[in-house]
């Protein structure tokens, strides 16, 4: 077992590497100069110059890929071209909102999507079954920030139950954080939910059909015992699967349903600074989801042993 | 004792379906869904090939009547500057449908390529697929404006950020067709009777994975749509004089309030879009996969 | 006589599919008596699975209709039961080894779960009491080590052990009836003896009634009281054991004892068999079924279908030859 998490998180070292490289790369595919074309059409030479030195520009690539990597990995990750803020501290600065975001979306996701998933396979063509399907086609056919601007029109500007933008930080009380931070959640949970929910149906479908839940039925169990402690069990591996690979997703969502919202958090801050060409800070971001992504992903592969005895590692 | 048997029916439950063409054809009968969702794409497409006649030019300003709501002379109402946004969404499906075109055909040839290189020769798997788990591993959305923000925003930069993030996806399912098909006792048997390399894959191979490839495509067309207007949206997507859905989605958030239709319209338009395509891939993928017939035991009502 | 324990009367499975609804079981009938072993026979296809899944409850409702007379159980009538009371039944009255022990239990969960729940669902004991009976079960099923077993998953067990575990859960509750689906068929010849024994005498010791499935005569000398033989979906003999090995009446179950007789007999070059396959469903539409492979048949047979009439005083056939002594072949 420990063995296999280590053989993980050693294979996670030539991905991480390999996104490394690609953001790195991603500055020497801006056409012409890139301190000039980042400095923008109103900077004096003067500061061209300075973006120049800060990016190390004038060393060969190789060298600066080096460099940069080993700052990388001390945690060194430069300051912000916009702001001159070390992006170390920028990021704990507007991770809050982010990690809060993030947490209530996957609750709210797992919490709806899997009965809907379970139910849906239990009575095929029952009402919540058409529902859901047809849920899950639309949570796959509509961009997230429609979904967000849906949610304000209806529950902000229309019922006026919750603020059309506004973030409450955590010092200021979870409750109100929470509260504001609810159409946003939902937003970005929709297409998790349409994901989750619609592979929970096909691995229950599968379980349905397995010999040990008809013995489940022969012993005389309850449908809704069978149903949780028998069949869920067993579809739970496709399940956590899809939560790790939709999880790409829902970063793609923060990033998005922040900037609708106006939450000042790091999918706010990666957007703003792409457009702002704030080259260290993208960097760093790009670099700090993928790693997310890969921990959460690892994560999934370790869980595979909790819920499966039949696997080992 | 009489015993009523429908020998009939099951006879010709055996006898039809056999070709694809007839299995089609009995779909459309059957299937609302799929002949609803043709409908709408084939109206979008023919909107976006004939929207230069259709719609009068969307970058006319007529500020007096702005934010006018939709009426009998401006069906879908007039934006913050006066323009129309009938004609605006019309010309909207030219770029989207354009692009999501665009990326369905870049993503299913390069991932084709990726994957059939990957399955097929084994010293190139570890190395591309690594590449491929690197490029997963970035959220499509930050990868793709990420590009356009720092490339520029040309129409080949756009397709191109687009394409990336979808293409690992593209290459790992023809890897994972490839890798079954070369096991096949008739892939075996060509090679084994000393077949190029490149008439075995084009002759046994691609025909054999060419269904998942199609309704793969099809997902990625819907999800291009998507993505390009979320970058659009983003302000790293088509440059804001071009009236792509997404663009026009952005300049209608600061009016949600005040004149809903600005950003409405062209959601609608996306939605039904993105939607009927969806609903066509997932309709592809039932007629390849053969559902699997009930069996006598089960208590599922 | 008391009231039998089983009673089925006339019941009718069929396939229900767009065009209609196709029989696969016709207006069979029998009885079962309390700790009685009735074997059903015949070859694969004709019905005996469904019969068995229609007594207790789990045919796929969505494809399969059984209807009829009705299914007797304990006095009252499973065919027009509800679900809920169904299910109060199974696992308690009424208990299923099916054949496939390598998926037959959930892999996920300790087998001592898998057996303690059954007792927990339809006693209300405490989990701790049914654990500590549900390694009781597994020592009475001869599982070694038997508590430590408990904690164990389905895959750590051999074939012939899960089984023993199905067949402790089966007769957790000293059910009234136990139908046994070819338990078995999937185990190692060696095994199927030794799981068949102990299935017999845990049976006996709790006074349960057994409906054992199985296409293998073999273990039917060993275990039936009576014997009913399925062909196409009816019943074609019905007769206590010995009687059925002696004076098997019906052409079909003659063929089948043939067959079996002469594996015994190594000198035999060829082995006789049944001509023909059993026919396809919808086209039984009149006559006997087996009178296309029937050696004897005449002319009504492909007529009129014979009804089960009796052969003696437990003993019932359907076929035409009924009334005139039927000689052995040399």
């Amino acid at each position: 077992m420990i063995a296999y998490v280590l053989g993980r998180l050693l294979a996670a070292i030539p991905v991480l590497s390999a996104v490394a490289a690609f953001v790195f790369l991603l500055l020497s595919l801006v056409p012409g100069d890139p301190a000039v074309v980042i400095a923008g059409d109103l900077a004096t030479p003067e500061q061209v110059e300075a973006i120049r030195r800060s990016l190390a520009l004038d060393r060969p690539l190789v060298e600066r890929f080096v460099t940069w990597l080993g700052h990388m990995l001390t945690g060194d990750f430069g300051n912000s071209l916009f702001s001159g803020i070390a992006v170390s501290e920028l990021i704990v600065q507007r991770i809050e909102p982010t990690l809060v975001l993030a947490l209530m979306t996957i609750v709210i996701a797992v919490t709806v999507a899997v009965p809907l998933g379970l139910v849906s396979a239990y009575h095929p063509t029952g009402i919540v079954a058409r529902l859901t399907m047809a849920g899950a086609v639309l949570g796959f056919s509509l961009p997230v920030f429609v979904v967000a601007f849906g949610l304000v029109y209806v529950f902000a500007l229309g019922l006026g139950w919750f603020p059309v933008q506004s973030y409450v930080p955590l010092s200021e009380g979870l409750a109100g954080t929470l509260h504001s931070l609810v159409l946003p959640a939902v937003a970005v949970s929709f297409l998790y939910i349409a994901l989750i929910a619609r592979v929970t149906r096909a691995a229950v479908l599968e379980v349905l059909r397995e010999d040990y839940v008809r013995t489940a039925h022969a012993k005389g169990l309850a449908a809704r015992l069978i149903l949780t402690r028998h069949v869920l069990r067993n579809a739970a591996v496709p399940v956590i699967t899809i939560i790790g690979i939709g999880f790409a997703a829902l970063l793609g969502g923060v990033v998005v349903t922040e900037t609708v919202f106006s939450i000042p958090g790091l999918g706010r801050l990666t957007a703003d600074s792409i457009l702002r060409r704030d080259y260290p800070v993208v960097q760093a971001l790009i670099l700090l989801f993928s790693t997310v992504y890969v921990a959460v992903n690892l994560a999934v592969d370790i869980a595979y042993v909790l819920v499966d005895p039949r696997i080992r590692y | 004792m009489a015993i009523t048997v429908s020998s009939d029916s099951t006879g010709r439950g055996l006898a039809r379906g056999r070709s694809l063409a007839a299995r089609t054809v009995r779909f459309v009968a059957h299937r609302p869904v799929l002949a609803v969702s043709s409908g709408i794409l084939l109206l979008f497409v023919a909107v976006a090939l004939l929207s230069p006649w259709l719609a009068g030019d969307p970058g006319t300003l007529n500020p007096p009547r702005r934010l006018k709501p939709p009426s009998a002379t401006q069906w879908f109402g007039t934006d913050h500057v006066g323009r129309s946004v009938f004609d605006r969404t019309l010309w909207g499906a030219r770029i989207s449908l354009g692009v999501g075109f665009a990326v369905a055909i870049t993503t299913t040839v390069v991932g084709v390529l990726v994957g059939i290189v990957a399955g097929y020769f084994r010293l190139a798997d570890t190395v591309i697929m690594r590449a491929m788990d690197a490029v997963m591993a970035i959220p499509a959305i930050l990868l793709a404006i990420a590009l356009v923000a720092l490339v520029g925003s040309s129409p080949l930069v756009i397709v191109t950020a687009i394409s990336v993030p979808e293409i690992p996806r593209m290459a790992r399912m023809v890897r994972a067709s490839v890798l079954v098909l070369r096991e096949q006792a008739y892939v075996e048997a060509a090679i084994t009777c000393g077949g190029r390399v490149h008439s075995i894959l084009l002759r046994h191979i691609l025909p054999g994975a060419a269904g998942p490839i199609l309704v793969q495509a099809t997902y990625v067309f819907a999800s291009a749509m998507i993505l390009e207007a979320i970058l659009s949206f983003l302000g790293a997507g088509t440059p804001p004089n071009v009236p792509s859905w997404g663009n026009m989605m952005a300049e209608g958030r600061q009016y949600l309030q005040l004149a809903p239709w600005i950003l409405g319209f062209p959601a609608l338009g996306l939605a039904l879009v993105v939607l009927s395509v969806n609903l066509l891939g997932d309709v592809w993928r039932d007629m390849l996969d053969p559902s699997l017939a009930p069996s006598a035991a089960g208590v599922t009502r | 006589m008391t009231a039998p324990l089983l009673k089925v009367e006339d019941l009718t499975i069929s396939l229900a599919s767009d065009g209609g609804s196709l029989p696969l079981v016709k207006s069979l009938s029998f009885e079962i008596a309390a700790g009685e072993t009735l074997c059903l026979v015949g070859e694969s296809g004709c019905g005996k699975s469904l019969t068995a899944l229609a007594i207790i409850g789990l045919l796929n409702r969505r494809i399969m209709r059984a209807s009829g007379g009705g299914i007797f159980f304990e006095g009252r009538d499973l065919l027009s039961a509800d679900a809920e009371a169904m299910r109060r039944l199974r696992g308690d009255r009424l208990a299923m080894v099916f054949q496939e022990p390598m998926t037959s239990l959930n892999p996920v969960q300790q087998v001592g779960r898998q057996i303690s729940e059954v007792i927990v669902e339809h006693r209300g004991t405490s989990e701790r009491e049914a654990e500590r009976e549900a390694v009781r079960l597994l020592d009475l099923v001869r599982i070694p080590d038997a508590a430590r077993r408990a904690r164990d998953f389905p895959h750590q067990l051999s074939g012939g052990m899960r089984q023993r575990v199905m067949i402790a859960m089966a007769l957790a509750l000293r059910p009234a009836l136990l139908i046994a689906d070819e338990p078995t068929t999937a185990l190692d010849v060696t095994i199927q003896a030794q799981v068949l024994a102990l299935m017999d005498e845990l049976r006996r010791e709790f006074g349960t009634a057994l409906l054992l499935i199985t296409h293998d005569l073999g273990v039917v000398a060993e275990m039936a009281d009576r014997v009913l033989v399925l062909y196409a979906g009816r019943a074609v003999e019905e007769a206590p054991v010995e009687q059925l090995f002696d004076q098997p009446t019906h052409p079909y179950t003659r063929g089948l004892l043939d067959a079996i007789r002469q594996l015994l007999k190594p000198d035999i070059e060829r082995l006789a068999e049944i001509p023909g396959t059993v026919p396809v469903p919808a086209k039984l539409d009149r006559g006997c079924s087996f009178a296309e492979r029937c050696g004897l048949a005449m002319p009504i047979c492909g007529e009129k279908r014979p009804v089960l009439g009796p052969r003696g005083s437990r003993h019932s056939a359907a076929c035409w030859l009924g009334h005139l002594p039927v000689e052995q072949p040399a």
